[in-house]
């Protein structure tokens, strides 16, 4: 299973929010998407999974293109958790983790024991079956956290896109998060991750889609794009950068001088 | 407004007759110049009845605005080339009255303004019966100075109603005036009082009530009356009263008993033409 | 499981209490109440009248009570899952005012004298037209976008509502204002059943398939669309079947705020809180409040008939404002 985008364009009262971007996702990929505020992350999900409108550009699966595929083939290959989800409503956590199943249910009947097991299986994978039962204003951010993503891994789709799923947790709960992801790439599924934190990107993502203004500024292994030139342009910051083997630490250090 | 022409009593033809007359006579010499107040202000549809009998009409100023409505009132065209007003006291005030008439119901605020600024004002009491329609008759009268024509019209309403005798009889037959939404009128009520007189026992005795009650229609049909009025159905002007009026269950119980026809206007307000409908309700009883 | 068996067991319990107040309304009138009362009224007014009563002035509030009362039960939740507020409701954001303004310009130029039909139609064109604006205006607004918009909507329609009576020249339209605007459902007769029951059924049956959607759309718009559900199809979904059930009910017995609000809200906790549960629920307890709430009105005092609306703002006015300081409180925290 392969996703395609070719040259899509979004734009917001004639701005171009995203111009001519093209990425690819495909089976057992970990990717992060980075970049500043505003460059256009967020919307590009949006335009993938339907919500947003792009002016022009393909979306295709395997080489079909997204709008022939109906609403509900769709929603069962790609998977959406959304940044700061607020949920109006004091749902059981596994009612909540039920709702990823929505695809695959009937209207007016139980969910299938098909279902149930999917659910089961996903509060298991994020290690939340013990509050499972739980209603979910009772949980903590991060146990919430762990429910949401549940959710969308009830899903089974091949193809999962989150959207700063670690913006809001503790440390512990960080590492766990993208530990979750990295496991289900190894699965074959394939990720794209929305994220802001340099430091876990470089740790956990396979590739990296740096995008500055709406289009793709560079894009590679996270050495090679998240070079102190690429961080100086992109998000205006002098990094202190610490390389380990294989990896790199980044601490965002100070704003870039007019001078550099 | 469907009057009743039949039921035009020998009264309210002496009356016209009196009027017409006495205008003509009093144009065509100018002799006529009654004593007492010559700028007649009322300010309620009860009293604009009642002056328009007793007042001569070129001592009228200004009648109600309800004064020409046929639902209200049966003084029809005598309205034409008067002011109507809506009871304000700056309307009244600009009219310069020398006399203010209207009932102690109603018009609170304005009536106590006209006091303060020294207007005469007189308040009829509400007429519940029809020796309340002589007692307001003779206050107005000697209001607006007493005359020819005060005289002849409290002396042939008088005469009217002592000539009246109440049916007796141990079994009186019911009679219920079933308003919009279901509104009656109880004991002490001008309604209630003509019906005795016309020798039916009334739904204010029946449900012992006085004053006005929402009558359900369950309850209306379990008291089963024997004579029943339900007021104008306006099918002109549709509202929910006339949308009531085909309930089923209404239209079950006018099988099963008289319908009448009593106009609003003659009994609404107390006043001569009240004798009307009890001429009206008279019949009724006898056909029943 | 255990949920499923518990949430069954809830609407078996709700079923059987509308049924029996159904049956309770239907023993309790100013002619006779209870079984005494009854036998006293059938040997007064012997077996025709009595069936008259029973068939043609009792059965139709009965019916009425549990219709209107699920209506707006559902329609409230239905609204509640669809805008993701808690507060929204028919009565308190202008529906119901918008529909009695409709059904009041039907009545009062006589359309409805031409075609009985026009009443619920327009009725049901002014709740529509509300739920669009306000949808427009505050549909992806916050709480109190949504109520701020409502309340000036509901009183623009209230004074509309008040203006077209008086302007009739029957003098009884501007008494009427009290029945629009409280409601009621006394000497209502089958004739008004079978106006409005088509609609309402067909208004429930929209709500009812919308139902599923609305859970999703607990996980906000853009995850729903993502899950597969058709924004466009439950929008007109929750709108016209809202319409169709306010609309038809104010058409019939005016406007009664408040059970959209308390209904629901009392119900969400005993489903877990998940819209496609509520809906049900929130039908069968409105259905019985509303018929608890019109024996009240009968059983308070036969003289002076209390009207429903009254009764159910007595008790939905202080709920409202205990909810609205609920959610301030839980804001804050």
């Amino acid at each position: 299973m392969k996703l395609e985008a070719l040259n899509i364009t979004v734009e917001f009262q004639s701005r171009k929010v995203i111009n001519e971007l093209s990425l690819s996702l495909g089976k057992g990929e970990l990717v992060g998407l980075i970049g500043p505020n505003g460059a256009g992350k967020t919307t590009l999900l949006k335009a993938i999974i339907g919500a947003q409108k792009y002016v022009h550009g393909e979306l295709t699966l395997d080489g079909i293109p997204l709008q022939d595929l109906s609403q509900v083939e769709r929603a069962k290959t790609l998977s959406y958790l959304p940044q700061a989800q607020s949920i109006e409503w004091q749902l059981q956590a596994r009612a909540l983790v039920m709702l990823g199943r929505f695809p695959y249910q009937q209207a007016f009947s139980p969910p299938s024991p098909d279902c149930e097991y999917a659910v089961d299986q996903a509060l298991a994978t994020v290690n939340a079956t013990p509050f499972a039962f739980r209603s979910l204003h009772t949980l903590s951010g991060g146990e919430r956290a762990l429910v949401l993503l549940a959710r969308t891994l009830a899903v089974g789709a091949p193809l999962i896109l989150v959207d700063e799923p670690i913006a809001e947790l503790d440390l512990y709960h960080q590492i766990n998060v993208m530990q979750i992801l990295k496991d289900k790439a190894t699965e074959g599924v394939g990720v794209l991750a929305v994220l802001h934190d340099l430091t876990m990107a470089a740790q956990f993502m396979d590739r990296l889609i740096l995008i500055n203004d709406g289009s793709v500024f560079a894009e590679g292994s996270p050495k090679e794009v998240l070079t102190k030139k690429n961080l100086e342009e992109v998000y205006k910051i002098s990094p202190h950068q610490k390389d380990l083997s294989n990896n790199s630490i980044i601490f965002p250090w100070k704003k870039v001088t007019k001078d550099v | 407004m469907p009057v009743n022409g039949k039921r035009l009593s020998t009264f309210s033809r002496v009356i016209s007759a009196w009027c017409i007359g006495l205008f003509f006579l009093g144009y065509a010499t100018n002799i006529f110049a009654s004593e007492g107040p010559q700028r007649i202000v009322s300010i309620n549809v009860c009293t604009d009845q009642l002056v328009a009998l007793l007042a001569e009409k070129d001592r009228i100023v200004s009648l109600s605005h309800l004064a020409n409505d046929p639902y209200s009132s049966w003084l029809g065209t005598f309205v034409d080339g008067l002011v109507l007003n809506h009871g304000t006291a700056e309307e009244v005030i600009a009219l310069s009255p020398d006399l203010v008439v209207t009932t102690s119901f109603g018009f609170r605020p304005t009536i106590s303004i006209l006091k303060k600024l020294g207007y005469p004002v007189l308040e009829l009491p509400i007429a519940k019966n029809l020796d309340d329609v002589s007692t307001n008759l003779v206050l107005l009268a000697s209001a607006i100075g007493d005359n020819e024509i005060t005289q002849a019209v409290i002396g042939q309403f008088n005469r009217e109603v002592s000539s009246q005798t109440v049916p007796l009889n141990s079994q009186l037959p019911l009679f219920v005036s079933y308003e919009a939404n279901g509104w009656t009128m109880g004991e002490n009520s001008l309604t209630n009082n003509v019906a005795q007189m016309a020798g039916f026992e009334t739904i204010g005795s029946r449900l012992d009530f006085s004053g006005g009650l929402k009558v359900d229609l369950e309850k209306l049909l379990t008291i089963k009356p024997d004579l029943i009025e339900l007021g104008y159905q306006w099918s002109e002007a549709p509202a929910l009263v006339s949308q009531n009026l085909w309930h089923p269950a209404l239209q079950e119980l006018l099988k099963r008993t008289t319908l009448i026809n009593i106009p609003d206007a003659l009994w609404l307000c107390g006043s001569p033409k009240t004798l009307d409908a009890l001429h009206i309700l008279q019949q009724a009883r006898e056909a029943l | 499981m255990d949920n499923i068996k518990n949430y069954f067991f809830l609407l078996s319990a709700l079923g059987l209490l509308a049924v029996l107040l159904f049956i309770a309304s239907l023993m309790i009138g100013s002619a006779g109440t209870g079984f005494s009362g009854m036998r006293v009224m059938f040997d007064q007014v012997g077996p025709e009248v009595f069936s008259v009563i029973m068939k043609e002035i009792r059965l139709p509030r009965a019916i009425l009570g549990f219709t209107v009362g699920a209506s707006l039960g559902a329609a409230g939740a239905a609204l509640q899952g669809y805008l993701r507020n808690p507060l929204a409701e028919p009565g308190v954001i202008g529906v119901s005012t918008a529909a009695a303004l409709g059904a009041v310009i039907a009545i009062y130029t006589g359309l409805s004298v031409v075609m009985p039909l026009a009443l619920p139609l327009m009725a049901i064109g002014g709740s529509l037209i509300v739920i669009f604006l306000l949808q427009t205006i505050a549909g992806s607004g916050n709480v109190a976008t949504l109520i701020l918009a409502g309340v000036a909507i509901s009183s623009l329609c209230g004074a509309l509502t008040s203006l077209a009576l008086n302007l009739s020249e029957n003098p009884f339209a501007s008494l009427e204002i009290v029945f629009w605007l409280l409601g009621s459902i006394t000497d209502r007769s089958m004739s008004h059943v079978w106006l409005s029951t088509p609609f309402i059924v067909i208004g429930w049956l929209f709500l009812a398939a919308s139902s599923r959607s609305l859970d999703v759309l607990s996980l906000g718009e853009e995850t729903a669309v993502s899950l597969g559900v058709n924004l466009s199809r439950i929008r007109i979904l929750v709108i016209s079947g809202t319409a169709l059930c306010i609309g038809a009910c104010t058409a019939i017995a005016g406007v009664i705020g408040f059970v959209g609000l308390i209904v629901p809200h009392l119900m969400r906790p005993l489903v877990g809180h998940q819209p496609s549960r509520l809906l049900p629920a929130s039908a069968l307890a409105g259905g019985s409040l509303l018929l608890c709430a019109d024996i009240m009105v009968r059983l308070i005092n036969f003289d002076t008939e209390l009207k429903l609306g009254v009764v159910t703002a007595l008790i939905g006015g202080p709920f409202f404002l205990i909810l609205i300081l609920r959610l301030k409180v839980s804001h804050k925290t």
